[in-house]
């Protein structure tokens, strides 16, 4: 018998209830901590409170937003790493709301 | 690790004659201590965070076979190669067939205290590999040929003054009493091994059964460094510290940096997930992960499975008055404080640990503090039984409790004793502390006065309060 076989059998053995009661079964998969939009929720509260700004809504309204508020600031280039292509794609997405640069830095 | 826990008694004494030893004690335990106590006070849900923690894990020791194997098939779905241990032989020689047979020479390792139970250092050594600890605890120890004191801060124990010196003697650098400049010539020196290293070796705090990841909750980017940059990755973990689902880390995650340095979350938290896949810009090419038994499967069986609950945070060691006053080292092994007064003799069997579980004032503090809610102070009242009922207690020992239990379960005795003993600590030391006792008591006044007996004993006070007349 190899060892893994050897472990499994000791932890069959050792496994379970104590004082032999009924084990429960496993605890389900789905025992999740809150229901997801409560947890979008405070992501929210908190990031704004930290003073971010959470656009929401369609991508289309969103980029559009973001693009405005880009120009507002100033911005006139965007910087994506050269090898991340969601940071290019978002980049890229954004040149019709600027005008925008487009850099890896490289 | 040598095993040196029943030299306990002796190894404490030395420890609280060290002026530099209890220097750092107190500024380090006392930091962490008030650090986790804001963290816990500042997130209201700790205590339904500890409680679904204790659920989880309680429910994990229950399946651990179901689990486990779950663990292991997912993982090496993932390519990495499983491995599992049932002793500290098998484990040495299972780490010295992997680093001859990937061909290894240098190996940087991480923080991993089931790792120092098996000494993995001495095995990968003898088999012809230099060993680099790439923790900056783990590393000044290394240097000075020590055990870790403590298990999230293996140098505790170290001033920066002696550091310096090590580092003048080993590294060949200036001394110093900067912090800064002397963390900086430790990564000056670790980064070539970093990068030249042809092993990473790490523990592991969790171990993800739904998708077979081994979770690293670090603060110095070694852990994340030494298991991305070379060509095989080995990971040393305990059979327990397997979770059932990746949705359960965040329970774990909230507590186990909250408990251990009062951090929100830790610097890096890392999931490995087997090896490099095609289009990964980094990572090892090869896996293995190394399971210990080790008596952990023994201790699931009995009536102290819960203390594989635990979750190696060190909150427990930090809040006890034994370890506060002594340190790490007096314990002789791997764990201390209060997790290791409990865990070390059921590893190593009672009789070479029979001191450990005495090392106690069953001040309940460890138990306050403990994410995973261990009940160490009923498990160190039972080990002490345990000793009893297989011999290792003293006659003197025996007879001292066996007094103390008759007294005590004689109220009027107890009272006519305190009694006497006021009027005659009244008449003989003026209220003051006694300053020398007939042995064995003067074990006590060796170092410190033993307090003058009430004139009045409390019970009797308390009744003068509440107007009981007598």
């Amino acid at each position: 018998m190899n060892e893994r076989e050897s472990l499994f059998r000791r932890l069959s053995a050792a496994c379970g209830g104590h004082d032999g009661a009924a084990v429960k079964e496993p605890l389900s998969c789905g025992e999740p901590m809150e229901p997801e939009g409560d947890r979008v929720a405070l992501f929210a509260k908190t990031f704004t409170a930290a003073g971010g700004v959470l656009l929401r809504g369609p991508v289309e309204k969103a980029l559009s937003d973001l693009g405005e508020m880009l120009r507002a600031e100033g911005v006139t280039a965007l910087f994506f790493p050269e090898d991340d292509a969601a940071a290019r794609g978002i980049a890229e997405a954004l040149v019709p709301f600027g005008p925008f640069n487009l850099t890896t830095g490289v | 690790m040598e095993l040196n826990a029943n030299a306990f008694g002796r190894n404490a004494m030395k420890a609280l004659l060290d002026k530099t030893l209890q220097e750092a004690l107190g500024r380090t335990t006392g930091r962490f201590q008030a650090h986790r106590d804001a963290a816990a006070a500042a997130f209201p849900e700790f205590e339904a965070t500890r409680e679904r923690a204790s659920r989880i894990k309680r429910d994990v020791l229950d399946h651990l076979d179901t689990y486990l194997a779950r663990f292991i098939e997912e993982a090496e779905k993932r390519g990495a190669i499983v491995h599992v241990a049932r002793d500290a032989v098998q484990a040495r020689e299972i780490a010295a067939r992997i680093a001859r047979d990937e061909g290894i020479t240098l190996a940087v390792k991480s923080k991993s205290m089931a790792s120092e139970e098996v000494s993995f250092n001495e095995a990968l050594q003898e088999a012809g590999v230099t060993v680099v600890e790439s923790d900056l605890g783990e590393f000044i120890i290394q240097l000075a040929g020590e055990a870790p004191s403590h298990i999230i801060a293996p140098a505790v124990h170290k001033t920066r003054e002696e550091i310096s010196r090590l580092f003048e003697r080993h590294l060949g650098e200036p001394r110093t009493d900067s912090i800064p400049e002397l963390v900086g010539m430790a990564r000056k020196h670790l980064r070539s091994k970093f990068l030249s290293a042809g092993m990473g070796v790490s523990g592991g705090n969790f171990l993800v059964a739904d998708t077979g990841s081994v979770v690293l909750v670090t603060n110095e980017g070694n852990g994340r460094m030494g298991t991305v940059l070379p060509r095989v990755h080995l990971a040393v973990v305990g059979i327990e510290k397997v979770i059932p689902r990746m949705a359960d880390l965040p329970t774990f995650l909230r507590l186990l940096p909250r408990s251990a340095s009062g951090q929100t979350i830790s610097s890096y938290v890392s999931i490995v997930t087997g090896t490099r896949r095609a289009g990964d810009p980094e990572g090892p090419e090869r896996m293995h992960i190394l399971l210990l038994d080790c008596g952990r499967s023994a201790i699931l069986e009995g009536k102290y499975r819960e203390i594989l609950k635990c979750v190696r945070c060190a909150a427990c060691l930090n809040s006890c008055p034994v370890y506060q006053s002594v340190g790490g080292h007096p314990y002789g092994w791997v764990y201390s404080g209060p997790i290791g007064a409990v865990l070390t003799p059921l590893l190593v069997g009672l009789p070479e640990a029979a001191a450990l579980p005495d090392a106690s004032t069953l001040c309940g503090a460890c138990a306050d503090v403990c994410p995973v809610k261990i009940p160490l102070p009923d498990f160190l009242l039972e080990l002490r039984s345990d000793a009893r009922e297989q011999g290792l207690k003293t006659p003197g020992e025996i007879a001292a409790m066996k007094g103390y239990a008759g007294v005590m379960k004689r109220a009027g005795l107890l009272e006519a004793i305190e009694r006497i003993a006021g009027v005659l600590g009244q008449f003989f030391t003026k209220g003051k502390g006694i300053g020398g006792l007939p042995y064995p008591f003067s074990r006590w006044t060796e170092r410190r006065d033993f307090p003058a007996p009430a004139a009045q004993p409390f019970r009797k006070q308390w009744k003068i309060r509440r107007g009981v007349t007598r």
